[in-house]
């Protein structure tokens, strides 16, 4: 985040300590009786330094915060920092304003006997900068939050729309059914059974009810539902392998994450080499991760039409948002193999929270 | 007898145009093929009359294919993607299907191209407007190049620049040179924006441009990453200076 004491606030910022300066040389001219001169040295040196340590203390509060120590923590922490600093400045104003009071005996005992007020009003002008800092720190957060949150639900929807989109695909569907339409001529019963397969597919999808995770089990029943479809059609040029851990099943993954890959594994396969496509899909999990790996051979020869790119960023995205990580896909383009995995973390938000 | 040749990456795509074309005695089913290439050979082979061809296929569209078929049999367009059909019209085709179709449906395709079949001289004249429109409407991603029975696919991105050799256009990438029978003006409508016409006879890849130097008094020389040489005109500099804003 940049430093929030910037243009107006910054103006602000430095008034109220002109405000001070002023105060402070007034109170030591007109109550403590001292010289105009060293009045106002005092209080130029000792504000000022205290002026740009407030600014600079924002780079501290970059680091210690809330969010990363918990807030006993960094009560504890700040206000150490803070006393500490405090003591210090208070120290080297001290020893340069000494040098007024050589042979002003009256100057060097007001400096001594100063020191805990010096202290106690430096911790309290600091202790106020720095509850603001925190204070504008926590609102920034929360805006971001908030955009986050707004972005979640448009990405949300913008996924629904896709597997709306999916769903009405003319090369999936119309291909599909004209599939099938060439089965009812030729072998009813393979026309029966893909009727069937698509209605299973269609309802699955469109059943997604906006629940966001929901099982590995259910995501792989869903997505073998489309493959099978897919090797009615493509029959032998589409080969299917898979290594899958049972014991993954109940594994929570957002739903449909699986479908723009397996679609883009077809695409770029099938739509664009003469020789079979072999899917491969692995799973594997641990306590808090689940590793899913699709991958698919490919013709690298071969000069792809250009797609847009869409269905990754999206998974990418997707995955981002759900788990704020931005590392979880990982795309592997070798000689002849196109492969892409998916890291699921599997600390549920309620943990969080 | 009539002979047609199925061209489709489905096997129950083919299995519908073969049953459907058992009412058609005066037709023949030649060949089916399952990608562009094979569908180049039988055509080759078989020359025939019609042809049933799917548009989204591997490696070669049905529309790249048909630019490299001189003269073209009548065809038939069948696919799920509606957004190909005035394509396929302003390439002349007898018929879209979008599948799936009905026997009615398919039957007044058929009867359509067997009239265009029964019409040469009409089918001949518009086919020779074909290799221009085909390229003249959308970018296209990718070139098809045919030499002899060699088949080259560029990526446009591939592409260092290209020149005008009489009717010809010669196209150099990546230090070779393939020629293609085009025009430059259909060539430079159909290229995507980082094609940039230099001169009346070339066009440039403008990420593969170098320096411009000046030649004599009215013409510069563009200097390509590969060392090439091509001539700028005066115009052809104005367009590159738009382009790369100096």
């Amino acid at each position: 985040m940049q430093h929030p004491l910037t243009g107006k606030a910054l103006l602000f910022y430095l008034l109220a300590w002109a405000a001070i300066i002023a105060a402070h040389a007034n109170i030591l001219f007109y109550q403590f009786g001292f010289d105009f001169i060293y009045s106002a040295t005092d209080s130029l040196v000792y504000n000022i330094s205290f002026l740009g340590f407030g600014l600079l203390y924002w780079y501290v509060v970059q680091y210690i915060t809330p969010d990363s120590q918990g807030i006993t923590a960094t009560v504890l922490n700040q206000g150490l920092a803070v006393v500490i600093g405090v003591s210090f400045l208070t120290y080297l104003c001290n020893s340069f304003l000494a040098s007024f009071g050589v042979d002003n005996p009256e100057i060097s005992s007001f400096l001594s006997m100063s020191i805990p007020w010096r202290i106690f009003l430096g911790t309290f002008f600091l202790g106020m900068i720095v509850l603001v800092y925190y204070l504008l720190q926590y609102t920034a957060n929360l805006k971001q939050k908030e955009k986050e949150e707004v972005e979640l639900q448009h990405l949300l929807k913008n996924a629904e729309l896709e597997t709306l989109k999916f769903q009405l695909n003319p090369h999936f569907i119309f291909n599909s059914l004209n599939s099938i339409s060439s089965l009812t001529l030729t072998n009813p019963e393979k026309a029966h059974e893909m009727v069937v397969k698509l209605s299973e597919f269609l309802r699955g999808s469109l059943g997604q009810k906006e629940a966001e995770l929901h099982s590995l089990k259910d995501e792989l029943a869903q997505m073998n539902r489309y493959l099978e479809i897919e090797r009615i059609r493509f029959g032998d040029r589409l080969v299917l392998e898979e290594d899958i851990n049972e014991g993954c099943y109940d594994r929570l993954v957002p739903n449909l994450i699986l479908q723009p890959l397996y679609e883009n594994a077809i695409k770029y396969g099938i739509y664009e080499q003469l020789e079979s496509v072999k899917i491969f899909t692995r799973t594997h999990c641990t306590e808090d991760n689940l590793t899913i790996l699709i991958s698919n051979n490919y013709d690298s020869e071969s000069t792809p039409q250009k797609g847009k790119g869409i269905g990754l960023k999206n998974v990418r995205n997707r995955l981002e948002l759900i788990y704020g990580k931005s590392d979880l896909v990982t795309i592997k383009r070798e000689r002849d193999n196109f492969s892409i995995e998916l890291q699921i973390p599997q600390t549920t938000k309620n943990n969080d929270d | 007898m009539i002979k047609a040749i199925i061209i489709d990456d489905e096997q129950l795509a083919r299995d519908v145009i073969r049953k459907f074309l058992e009412d058609f005695d005066q037709i023949e089913v030649a060949a089916e093929c399952a990608n562009g290439f094979e569908g180049i050979k039988a055509i080759a082979e078989h020359q025939p009359e019609l042809l049933f061809l799917d548009v989204q296929m591997p490696k070669l569209t049905g529309f790249e294919m048909l630019e490299l078929l001189d003269p073209a049999p009548v065809i038939v367009f069948s696919t799920a993607y509606d957004q190909y059909a005035i394509k396929a019209f302003e390439l002349s085709a007898a018929d879209y299907l979008l599948k799936p179709y009905s026997r009615d449906r398919f039957k007044e395709a058929v009867n359509k191209a067997l009239d265009k079949i029964h019409k040469p001289e009409e089918n001949k004249k518009s086919l020779d407007k074909l290799q221009e429109s085909s390229l003249s409407k959308e970018k296209i991603d990718r070139i098809v190049i045919r030499s002899g029975s060699k088949l080259t696919i560029i990526s446009v991105d591939d592409i260092d620049y290209i020149e005008a050799q009489d009717d010809y256009v010669e196209v150099h990438s990546a230090g070779k040179k393939y020629l293609k029978q085009m025009t430059m003006k259909a060539l430079e409508n159909s290229l995507p924006d980082e094609f940039v016409r230099v001169h009346r006879s070339a066009i440039i890849h403008i990420d593969r441009l170098d320096k411009i130097e000046p030649y004599s008094k009215d013409s510069y020389v563009a200097i390509l990453k590969s060392g090439e040489k091509v001539s700028v005109s005066r115009s052809g500099y104005q367009l590159l200076k738009e382009k790369l804003g100096f």
